[in-house]
């Protein structure tokens, strides 16, 4: 059955938002706007005030500046019972000693709701996340995938179609945890949910999202559609944060139209395009591991490297090489397996790259592993 | 030479059989990964190797010497919970020299060997620093430095990366590897996670409710899963049942559900037989022009994820069935929801096993 939504979907706008801790600025003039029955994640490293944001949203955190807005009215004022939200926590939560219909119906039931009026959405709910036959079970007995389920319908059981999620799937293992931020997806968008969901982790916001926002240091450096994102990083810092990426320091020697000549660092010289770099400025080139071709022995082409593998390492379906080139650097590069082996470790090999997938960004001021760490 | 063997180790607590006859040899200068779902005993196997927890049965050896009545801090190990657990309000060198301290060395002996470590894991010029100035992968020296300055040649590890963000910890991970084999330590680490397990070990030995269910290299254990649950439990995969309908020198045919077959790598298996069939997705290409010889299968797109350097699309099978396939970004193509599609494996590719007796769903529960 389908869920009827009877509502608009709540659309979330912050404005100008900033809140200190002491001396600490956790968000430094934040602006977002999360669209009506968007799925909208904010990753970043630890400490990039994502939490912060998400309880501001709450009702949870009051802003020293900037307002929030649910559904285009100002909510700055409003109590976090008063703004109707639904919470996800790390864990998801369960209170062990009681049922699923006792867990899921626990915030109306505290709220003194009348059963008659939370009872029968809820049981819809339930149906629709195939547990209505599990509802007097206890959490042990349940997988983590029911669990999810329950801590979800428990979040929106006091009619809540607004859902924060703040690293819902942190403590689970690895493998659970992967299975689930499909399905997490799956259930938020057939519910027709407005979801925020905060994650430090990269793949996670990827797989889950309509949009993204990358957070660091209070303040939001890009939002954008996972492809985006991933393929048009606005800063060597989102390059580096949303893949695996090699870098590479030089100077523009000469440009033409549409492509620039670089001269790297420690030697070598390279083509990309690009329509911005003036000749002479210092460059970081960013090339993704995926996207480093490779050859056995010395093939002199555009944007040939040479160097020797220095370690190969079998992961998942795929052989991630390390090249060490001549001149010193370090390049990653990936190989679907498929049960074939390419290259041996101390084999001489050649690393290209299509001059359309290297991204050129201006050289920071600061060191260039500042610039790209993720601490 | 510090290889560690265990033979026939048990231990119970209460009625809990949390290790349950579990043998295995680890090799000097070895790196090995216990990797396992949440309660399947192998943290309790790594404080039976440290000596911190005794098996009720077994033995347990390190360097060709019987240790189960040998104490903790004569076994010649570093024990590390946390890489970045160091103590905060000590430098570098107090945070390293601080077991060789401890133990009452000679003040020539601590210098003398805390400036070894430090040296090899290039810290020397960082011993004067305090935790909050380095980076997580100083941080990570620190600990390991701090980990073997007594001498140990043998290092345990116990969800060393787990408190850090995903991708610090997929940095680390990588130089983590790197450190532990360039100086030479024999090391166990305990994991619930593939990739990281993968990334670190030459050998992993998976647990499942206190048992060894296979050790082998990473990537033995993702082409030749002994099992269906450890096909789906390392990496992932889609399955198919299905029923053997003939056999010859080098494949089996398989019909699967809705009447499709398919060929795959020759196993011991009788005409009729029920098997289940598991597809990596990285190994299912989608439309892929020419190759003579592949299975087939025909769907339509269910559903697109773009992950990053791939797009991840599940295709429905004309017979119901899921399945996951990878696309390399590189490929540059995009799948459209409801578009009819062709789903291509390699005979060889498709991982075929005996239908499980208590169900399919119950042999790959994690639970």
């Amino acid at each position: 059955m389908i869920f009827k939504v009877v509502v608009p979907l709540p659309e979330v706008k912050l404005v100008d938002i900033t809140k200190n801790y002491g001396s600490i600025v956790a968000l430094d003039g934040l602006a977002l706007h999360v669209d009506d029955g968007e799925y909208f994640t904010i990753v970043g490293p630890t400490g990039a005030g994502k939490t912060t944001t998400l309880m501001i949203v709450a009702g949870l955190v009051k802003p020293d500046h900037g307002s929030a807005y649910i559904n285009g009215r100002i909510v700055n004022d409003l109590l976090p019972e008063e703004r109707n939200v639904g919470f996800m926590f790390q864990g998801f939560e369960l209170f062990p000693h009681l049922s699923v219909w006792d867990n899921v119906t626990y915030g109306p039931f505290v709220k003194s709701w009348n059963p008659e009026v939370y009872g029968k959405s809820t049981r819809e709910m339930l149906e629709m996340v195939h547990l209505a036959s599990r509802d007097d079970a206890f959490p042990h007995e349940l997988s983590g995938g029911m669990q999810q389920r329950i801590a979800l319908v428990r979040a929106l059981a006091s009619g809540a179609r607004l859902l924060l999620l703040d690293e819902p799937l942190g403590s689970l293992d690895a493998k659970i945890r992967i299975e689930l931020r499909y399905e997490l997806r799956r259930l938020i968008k057939d519910l027709g949910l407005t979801a925020i969901h905060v994650t430090h982790d990269m793949e996670e916001a990827m797989t889950v999202s309509d949009r993204i926002a990358v957070l660091r240091k209070g303040k939001i450096l890009q939002v954008g559609t996972p492809r985006d994102v991933y393929s048009d990083p606005i800063s060597l810092f989102v390059a580096n944060f949303v893949g695996e990426t090699n870098f590479l320091e030089g100077v523009v020697k000469s440009r033409g139209e549409k492509w620039i000549d670089i001269e790297l660092k420690n030697g070598g010289d390279i083509r990309v395009t690009d329509g911005r770099r003036d000749v002479g400025e210092d460059v970081v080139l960013a090339l993704r591991s995926e996207d480093v071709i490779v050859h056995k022995g010395w093939v002199g082409e555009t944007n040939a490297l040479s160097g020797y593998v220095e370690s190969s390492k079998f992961i998942s379906g795929y052989i991630r090489y390390e090249v060490r080139l001549n001149s010193g650097e370090r390049i990653a590069l990936r190989r679907v397996a498929s049960r074939n082996h390419f290259f041996e470790v101390n084999e001489r090999v050649t690393v290209r790259f299509d001059p359309e997938k290297a991204l050129v960004y201006p050289h920071p001021e600061e060191r260039l592993e500042k610039a790209i760490s993720p601490d | 030479m510090p290889d560690i063997r265990l033979i026939n180790v048990s231990k119970m607590f209460g009625r809990i059989v949390a290790v349950d006859h579990v043998s295995l040899n680890i090799h000097d200068g070895e790196y090995l990964t216990l990797l396992g779902p949440s309660g399947c005993g192998k943290t309790t196997t790594l404080r039976i190797i440290s000596g911190l927890t005794n098996p009720d049965e077994g033995e347990v050896y390190i360097g060709g010497r019987l240790v189960n009545d040998v104490p903790v801090e004569e076994r010649g190990i570093g024990f590390v919970f946390q890489l970045f657990a160091v103590f905060p309000h000590m430098t570098v060198w107090e945070n390293v020299t601080f077991g060789p301290r401890v133990l009452g060395w000679s003040m020539e002996r601590v210098e003398e060997e805390g400036l070894k470590v430090l040296k090899m894991v290039r810290l020397e010029n960082r011993i004067d620093a305090y935790p909050n100035e380095l980076s997580f992968g100083e941080l990570q020296k620190v600990g390991l430095a701090r980990a073997i300055a007594t001498g140990s040649k043998i290092l345990l590890l116990d969800e060393p990366l787990g408190a850090l963000d995903a991708k610090v910890r997929s940095e680390l991970r990588l130089e983590l590897r790197r450190l532990v084999k360039s100086l030479g330590l024999t090391s166990i680490h305990v994991t619930h996670d593939q990739e990281e397990a993968m990334v670190v070990s030459d050998r992993i030995a998976v647990m499942r409710k206190g048992r060894v269910i296979q050790v082998d290299t990473p990537e033995r254990l993702y082409d030749y899963p002994k099992d269906v649950f450890l096909a789906n439990f390392i990496g992932e995969a889609s399955f198919l049942k299905g029923t053997v309908r003939n056999v010859d020198e080098k494949t089996s045919v398989i019909e699967i559900r809705g009447g499709a077959t398919i060929r795959v790598r020759k196993k011991l298996f009788r005409i009729g037989e029920m098997v289940v069939v598991a597809l990596r997705p990285e190994y299912v290409k989608i439309d892929a022009r020419g190759n003579i010889g592949l299975n087939r299968l025909h769907g339509r797109v269910e559903r697109t994820r773009f992950v990053g350097w791939f797009t991840r699309v599940e295709v429905q099978l004309d017979n119901g069935d899921l399945i996951i396939a990878e696309e390399p970004m590189s490929n540059g193509r995009d799948f459209e929801v409801g578009e009819t599609v062709t789903l291509m494996f390699r005979p060889d590719d498709a991982l075929i096993y005996r239908y499980p007796e208590e169900g399919l769903e119950k042999a790959l529960s994690l639970e």
